[in-house]
């Protein structure tokens, strides 16, 4: 009897064990033959995101009290450090405001000089960053904002700093961000004082490195890196970071953005490129040129 | 310690709980999983708490269905993470079968081996899953990140199996 119900335990786990391999081979199916960016998939994903957006916001909230407490603390061992800093750094930008309000003055003037188009203008939406979803395999977040605040695909996301990746898909009340670190992100750049054009590539690692850089192009230890603009979803000029180079001499860039403590971010939108307004002199420039 | 020692673990009373709480768990914690804790340490490794309660099953359960469901949970990290179609799927229920390949060995063993047992099958685990992403256009994955995340999986088995092994210890009350 005892042998028999040995035997009968026995078959039972090698079942189990057979139904765990069909399984195994089932998702390996999945794995070889379903394509990442599978519509159906993306849109489940998205459902999905939708879904439990209000769960995340629930299970996030305490995990971002912790965090505001934890930098309340650090804010107040640092407190005269920090004021010091404060005041330099709003010196210097009051300084650097009246350039810009100069900068802006001739820049419009050149505009309306050589006829170019209006930049569009930008439209930032807030959004608090609800899911995490970095690992060694991924680089993504989960916002909580979607279709019904205007977020598209393809838009800037920027944190407090610079560009930090872009929306890849959107729901009705969440978002999913890629972020420049993930293996499948390919921003175009474009690299100052040279204007260098570049694509900043991700590897899953915290530096992402600069691909398709023209022969010959000379770029320095600590030049700024910007978007390019090109393919027009991101704006032209919005910081990154800057460029360093690894010990065999590739650049990578150093991101202004720290990625693990990212609780709020911006998504920018643009709207369409309007043609300048007809103004009688812009014509007569135009035709000159003509 | 008693986690998971038992072996009699199929009174009635008890096997819903003991089939169904381990799933439930694996399903909260693929969700919990995602909650930035703003340390950098931690940002890019996956915790994999999930395995803790789908080790367990692979002990104790011996419905035919969970390993469907075990994969089914797998599918679903895959639709919430943005991973591949398949690669947690394949991931988790690797790690089902390997850990119930030993189940006769493991339910013998102490704690330390039950332990030991768990952070060998979850090196092999994210070992093969750094394979796939090294084999695969659109993904990859540096492989002491992988490692450290296995390590990282290791350490959480001993909190979560003393709650898991509270269902063995009410049962054999």
């Amino acid at each position: 009897m005892a042998s028999f119900r040995s035997r009968k335990s026995e078959l039972r786990v090698l079942s189990v064990s057979g139904i765990a391999v069909i399984c195994l081979i089932f998702a390996a199916i999945c794995l070889i033959f379903v394509a990442r960016d599978d519509r159906v998939i993306g849109t489940l994903r998205q459902l999905m995101s939708d879904a439990f957006a209000p769960t995340y916001d629930v299970i996030s909230r305490p995990s971002l009290e912790l965090r505001k407490m934890r930098n309340a603390a650090t804010n107040l061992v640092d407190l005269q450090a920090s004021y010091t800093e404060l005041e330099q750094e709003n010196q210097k930008l009051r300084e650097q405001l009246v350039e810009l309000r100069r900068t802006r003055v001739l820049l419009d003037r050149y505009r309306e000089l050589l006829a170019l188009p209006v930049e569009p203008s930008l439209h930032v939406i807030s959004a608090r960053v609800i899911a995490d979803l970095q690992s060694p395999f991924v680089r993504t977040l989960v916002a909580n904002t979607g279709r019904m605040a205007g977020v598209q695909e393809g838009q800037a996301v920027t944190g407090g700093r610079g560009l930090i990746g872009r929306v890849v898909s959107v729901g009705r009340v969440s978002s999913r961000l890629l972020l420049l670190t993930d293996f499948n992100s390919h921003v175009p750049v474009l690299i100052s004082p040279s204007n260098t054009r570049a694509i900043l590539s991700g590897n899953n690692a915290d530096r992402p490195v600069l691909r398709f850089l023209p022969k010959n192009a000379r770029i320095e230890e600590g030049a700024q890196v910007v978007t390019s603009g090109k393919g027009g979803q991101v704006p032209i000029g919005i910081p990154i970071g800057v460029v360093r180079f690894d010990g065999n001499g590739s650049p990578y860039v150093d991101l202004l953005e720290d990625f693990h403590n990212l609780s709020y971010v911006r998504i920018i939108s643009t709207r369409a490129i309007e043609p300048p307004p007809s103004d009688p002199d812009t014509q007569i420039l135009t035709e000159r040129g003509r | 310690m008693n986690e998971f020692s038992s072996t009699n673990v199929q009174a009635p009373g008890q096997q819903l709980l003991i089939n169904i709480f381990p799933l439930f768990l694996v399903f909260i914690f693929i969700l919990i999983g995602h909650v930035s804790f703003g340390l950098e340490i931690t940002t890019h490794l996956d915790p994999a708490l999930f395995l803790v309660p789908v080790f367990f099953l692979a002990l104790h359960s011996k419905r035919n269905l969970t390993p469907v469901l075990i994969m089914l949970l797998g599918l679903f990290k895959d639709i919430i993470d943005g991973t591949p179609f398949g690669f947690w799927g394949v991931l988790i229920t690797f790690f089902y079968f390997a850990a119930h390949g030993q189940q006769q060995v493991l339910l013998r063993a102490e704690f330390r081996g039950r332990w030991l047992g768990y952070a060998a099958v979850s090196f092999l685990t994210f070992l093969i899953a750094y394979l796939i992403a090294a084999v695969r256009d659109d993904m990859l994955s540096l492989f002491w990140l992988s490692m450290a995340s296995a390590g990282l999986s290791a350490l959480w088995f001993p909190p979560i199996s003393i709650l898991l092994g509270m269902l063995i210890i009410d049962e054999q009350e």
